[in-house]
């Protein structure tokens, strides 16, 4: 086969071509449009696979004819040789364990995917549901029996602290603040980006009132008979003295 | 065989499996190569080209991207490519070697300074004299304009037959005109 040279392309629309198709049949194309018709056959099956349909629309009028017995039996001799190349490049007990190998790896996939054994593969997959559902229960009760939905109650609390002191806090002239209120901007300060925790910072008054007022905002939002044991608690950040210790919640 | 098992086998050097792709898909090869080269002798090669190519590209790259059937088609349309340049190249390399002929003529140099036209009028001039089938297809492409994709869809021919057909038409021209010019 004579190589054709080609330049690699970036995608070509349908449209496009379409019109390359249609040039290049026409017997006009340009020396480009030729490369591109090529390139598009070599490099791109969807666009070969587009522009043969094209190709074939175009002339779909013409109603070519085939190839004589005699060329074809010309053909036949030549993939006969292309057969005995493939048997040359094997070795006959390699080739022969290749075949059988993938023979019986047929045959394991027919007998799989057949409805011959129907109970069997049911069982199989209700036992593996079964197992599946056990974990997860396992993992559900290990996750309550170790304290997970206070750690995630108290995150939650440490999240919404400086929401809650804003709230209840009264609007109050943007005072501007030394330095970030230690015990509600230090929790958030890790998880929040810098910007919008600085913003926060400032537009809350001094802390300490707001702090006192907000623990007191805490303890009424939480229902006594909810909270859990103080030795169930976990660790807390020590806190500065005067400001809002989870500890004290009920 | 399905097209996982065919190409399985064929990776695996099962000539069962070369064999049983060939017969599964020889006409949908042979059809879209006759759309372009029709019983152009470049035909076989083409053919058995694809099946070359296609044997190859599975055993190095697996299995390919498409279905076996419309990767194969374009395959083929690949193998045909060769074969249509190699004859559309012919036939600009004639068109060349009659507008240098048509120069040659003093009676076109004086109607028009076109390469092109120069042989449209040559044409003209010899086509009534000019013997069938090659009249008819040199009246359609030089006096009626048609295209080779034109010609082929009302001639019902495969493309490459047709740009044959032409090149053989021009040949008979160019032969008449030179003993003219002899003469």
């Amino acid at each position: 086969m004579t190589p054709f040279l080609g330049d690699a392309l970036p995608e070509l629309s349908v449209e496009e071509i379409s019109r390359l198709a249609r040039q290049y049949l026409a017997g006009d194309p340009t020396v480009a449009e030729a490369q591109r018709l090529n390139s598009a056959l070599q490099e791109d099956p969807q666009a070969a696979l587009e522009l043969l349909t094209r190709m074939q629309e175009a002339l779909d009028q013409a109603q070519p004819g085939g190839m004589s017995p005699a060329e074809w039996q010309e053909v036949d001799a030549s993939v006969e040789a292309i057969i005995r190349e493939m048997a040359s490049h094997s070795t006959g007990p390699l080739l022969r364990l290749k075949v059988w190998l993938l023979k019986h790896s047929r045959q394991r996939a027919k007998a799989a995917s057949s409805p011959s054994r129907p109970l069997a593969r049911t069982l199989a997959s209700l036992a593996g549901m079964a197992l599946a559902l056990l974990l997860a229960l396992g993992l559900a009760y290990a996750f309550v029996a170790h304290g997970g939905l206070q750690r995630i109650r108290s995150l939650h609390l440490h999240l919404s602290l400086p929401h809650l002191s804003s709230s209840v806090a009264p609007p109050a002239k943007p005072a501007p603040a030394p330095s970030p209120a230690p015990a509600v901007a230090a929790p958030t300060a890790a998880l929040a980006s810098p910007a919008p925790a600085a913003a926060r910072a400032q537009a809350m008054p001094s802390p300490a009132p707001a702090a006192a007022k907000l623990g007191a905002a805490v303890r009424a939002e939480q229902p006594p008979s909810s909270g859990p044991l103080p030795s169930e608690l976990p660790p807390v950040t020590p806190m500065p003295s005067g400001k809002l210790n989870l500890e004290q919640e009920p | 065989m399905n097209d996982d098992e065919l190409v399985a086998g064929i990776r695996a050097g099962d000539a069962t499996a070369f064999r049983g792709l060939y017969a599964d898909h020889k006409a949908t090869v042979e059809r879209s190569c006759a759309f372009f080269l029709g019983d152009d002798p470049g035909m076989k090669e083409a053919v058995a080209g694809t099946f070359k190519g296609a044997y190859a590209e599975i055993a190095v790259k697996g299995k390919p991207d498409l279905p076996l059937k419309p990767w194969l088609s374009i395959l083929a349309v690949r193998y045909c490519m060769p074969v249509m340049e190699r004859r559309r190249l012919e036939y600009l390399a004639q068109a060349r070697e009659l507008e240098e002929l048509a120069r040659r003529v003093p009676v076109l140099q004086e109607i028009t300074r076109d390469d092109r036209e120069r042989v449209n009028f040559m044409v003209r001039g010899e086509i009534d004299d000019i013997p069938e089938p090659h009249k008819q297809i040199l009246a359609m492409h030089e006096m009626d304009g048609l295209s080779i994709l034109e010609m082929a869809k009302r001639l019902n021919a495969a493309w490459v037959t047709v740009l044959s057909r032409l090149y053989n038409a021009r040949l008979a021209l160019r032969d008449r005109v030179k003993a003219q010019f002899k003469a």
